[in-house]
């Protein structure tokens, strides 16, 4: 139990850790720009505010990771005491642990990233169908009446909604 | 500038009664009240979704459809709280409490009556706030300069942040700051210097808060919906075996609750940060505790569902002040009408009051036609609008992923905005699991370029001296609020934590 909380615990300092990163890398373009910029008869040329904002951004991922570095000794000592209920009852921050069907949200974004590199090929018809019949699938329809008829629906009435009355250029067959 | 506030009604219900918007504003309630009794479908998320369609409106009409969905949504939400006691959105929170005991004794009919009757009402009553007091907030603000608006922006930003996430101020910040990040992305306002561009093209542009907004609202939404669809079904209850109109006595009590009960929407709307659910949990429990007979709430009576719906539908004109006086939204529906209105070509402030004038009084007169809509749809068609409850979730939601895709698509006729929006969706969802709250980051990402230039002007005008900000007595209150709000926040989130 013990083990099981603090690997999960544990896994709340990525996303502190990536912003920290991602602020000094953005200070870092920040300061290449401002450089680039030197120029700039402007008071506070066009880097300042980029950079203030890095810092800024930096010190709350900071002051986020202190505090759940606080947080986890505490619920540390609560855990070795064998006060498990307190916690259970209490609680604390969510952990970042894939969520129940964390592999169905990742396959639905897999789809749509199928559907948005596949449409400028294939065209908006068939991608539509493909994306209507798989979204469908997944999430547990399973008549292929079902499937095939609401995804052709669809898809001819986005066509007729976006293509013919919004004048949408969306190549709508493969050879548009 | 339209000089009075009569030219003005006058102005706007003849806007409101031409056939175009009227259409637009029966479409757009149509379609709230049925994205609000979807359990899954916020107001914001119908918003954005239906934001391209407006590409190709003009303003007015645009906002007719708009407002119609938002006022639509407020009340449609209740219809999913008293029918299956699940809130179709979190303006709805509470309405269930008794809405949905009322149901269980065969007047759901009632229910639903009660609870459109007191949306309209609030509506309307919100309707005289805006009216009234946005011209002449209007009117003080065109006196700001940019030290002013600087600090008023940063004020704005600072209440967003402070109170969107619930446990952590910090969450909210760090959320706001990202946003910043996004923004600085693109040619810089004032010297058109690319920034972070990495010699690539479409980032010259910038990255446009269509695909981020349809993105970071629909797609986590989605997802988390397609999958609890792979389990639940609903079942609809719509059953009413009692009369579906009140009994006078019962219409005079709500009569006397919703006037109140619309006044504290007004007041949470008004507020940055706030939000409907809260105005309509804080406006149960108050009717609540002032009852003489408190003990009733919760079983099932026309009080409780009067106070909760009026109170939510009293929000809509109250956010609506703020937001097209000062250019602030204060919740997520407010920040995408603010959108809405940038790709009209508009900008939200006191300009828009005097160079606009026409598009602003149109929008009030929607809003005016939609509260009347409301009713007179809500009513007709209950029987019909639970029926949407019907809808499979695993055939709806992958039809709403399409929508999101065209609409983004169809900004710039470009895969990379639909690239974009997938980005800001993984975003978004990966925030919400982490308890990061979106609704900064989507606000510092419209309001991050008025926020910089007027920065930059006012340290131009300075000669460089930050001084300029403490001398001006607008700019100098509004950054004391700012940094006592802050302060307020984050010590209140640390002693919370301490108590725990």
């Amino acid at each position: 139990m013990q083990k099981n909380f603090v690997v999960k615990f544990s896994n709340r300092y990525i996303l502190p850790i990536i912003l920290i990163l991602f602020s000094c890398f953005y200070s870092f373009l920040s300061y290449r720009l401002f450089k680039e910029t030197s120029h700039s008869t402007e008071i506070m040329g066009p880097a300042t505010f980029p950079f203030l904002i890095s810092i800024a951004l930096g010190g709350f991922a900071f002051l986020e990771l202190l505090s759940i570095r606080k947080a986890n000794e505490v619920k540390s000592s609560q855990v070795k005491k064998g006060n498990n209920e307190v916690l259970k009852i209490k609680g604390h921050k969510k952990p970042f642990i894939p969520p129940k069907g964390f592999l169905f949200d990742i396959l639905v974004l897999v789809i749509a990233t199928i559907y948005v590199l596949g449409m400028p090929l294939i065209g908006f018809l068939f991608m539509t169908i493909f994306l209507m019949v798989s979204m469908m699938f997944v999430a547990g329809e399973r008549k292929i009446f079902k499937l095939l008829f609401y995804s052709i629906i669809t898809s001819f009435s986005m066509y007729y909604g976006f293509i013919k009355q919004l004048y949408i250029p969306i190549p709508f067959l493969p050879w548009d | 500038m339209l000089s009075s506030h009569m030219e003005g009604i006058i102005y706007a219900l003849s806007q409101a009664i031409q056939i175009n918007h009227f259409l637009f504003t029966a479409l757009g309630v149509v379609i709230g009240i049925i994205a609000g009794a979807i359990p899954g479908i916020t107001a914001s998320m119908a918003i954005a979704v239906c934001l391209p369609l407006t590409f190709y409106m003009p303003a007015t009409s645009a906002f007719s459809l708009l407002l119609g969905i938002y006022i639509g949504a407020m009340a449609g939400g209740s219809i999913s709280a008293i029918l299956i006691n699940i809130p179709g959105n979190p303006a709805a929170i509470i309405t269930g409490a008794d809405g949905y005991p009322m149901a269980q004794r065969g007047e759901a009919g009632k229910a639903i009556f009660v609870a459109f009757f007191s949306s309209t009402i609030g509506s309307l009553i919100s309707f005289i706030p805006l009216f009234i007091f946005a011209p002449m907030l209007a009117r003080m603000a065109i006196k700001f300069q940019a030290p002013d608006l600087f600090a008023i922006i940063l004020f704005g930003m600072v209440v967003v942040c402070s109170f969107a996430a619930e446990a952590s101020p910090r969450k909210g910040f760090i959320s706001a700051l990202m946003g910043l990040v996004f923004m600085t992305i693109g040619l810089d306002r004032i010297e058109s210097t690319p920034r972070f561009t990495f010699g690539t093209l479409q980032l010259q542009y910038g990255v446009d808060f269509l695909p981020v907004m349809i993105g970071m609202f629909a797609i986590p939404q989605i997802l988390q919906e397609m999958r609890a669809a792979l389990n639940a079904t609903f079942v609809n209850k719509f059953e009413t075996k009692k009369s579906w109109l009140p009994k006078v006595k019962e219409i005079l009590i709500i009569l006397k609750i919703i006037p109140l009960a619309s006044l504290i929407g007004v007041f949470v709307g008004i507020t940055p940060g706030t939000g409907s659910a809260v105005a309509s949990i804080f406006s149960y429990h108050f009717h609540k505790r002032i009852s003489k007979h408190p003990e009733r709430y919760g079983t099932g009576i026309v009080e409780g569902v009067a106070a909760a719906e009026a109170a939510n539908n009293g929000v809509t004109g109250g956010a609506l002040i703020p937001m097209l006086t000062l250019g602030i939204p204060g919740d997520p529906v407010t920040a995408i009408m603010l959108g809405a209105l940038l790709i009209q070509g508009l900008e939200a402030g006191p300009l828009l009051f005097r160079d606009h004038a026409g598009v602003v009084f149109g929008m009030f007169g929607s809003f005016l036609l939609a509260c009347f809509l409301l009713f007179a749809i809500g009513i007709a068609g209950i029987s019909v609008f639970s029926n949407v409850l019907k809808i499979p979730k695993q055939i709806l939601f992958p039809i709403i992923l399409v929508f999101c895709l065209i609409g983004s698509y169809s900004l710039r006729n470009s895969s990379f905005d639909v690239g974009v929006m997938l980005f800001f969706g993984i975003l978004g969802y990966v925030m919400i699991l982490n308890g990061y709250p979106i609704l900064p980051l989507i606000i510092a990402l419209i309001l991050g370029p008025p926020l910089e230039t007027h920065l930059r002007m006012s340290l131009i005008t300075s000669g460089g001296s930050p001084w300029i900000f403490f001398t001006r007595k607008v700019s100098l209150i509004m950054l004391i609020a700012a940094s006592l709000i802050a302060t307020y926040a984050m010590m209140s989130s640390i002693i919370r934590k301490r108590e725990r």
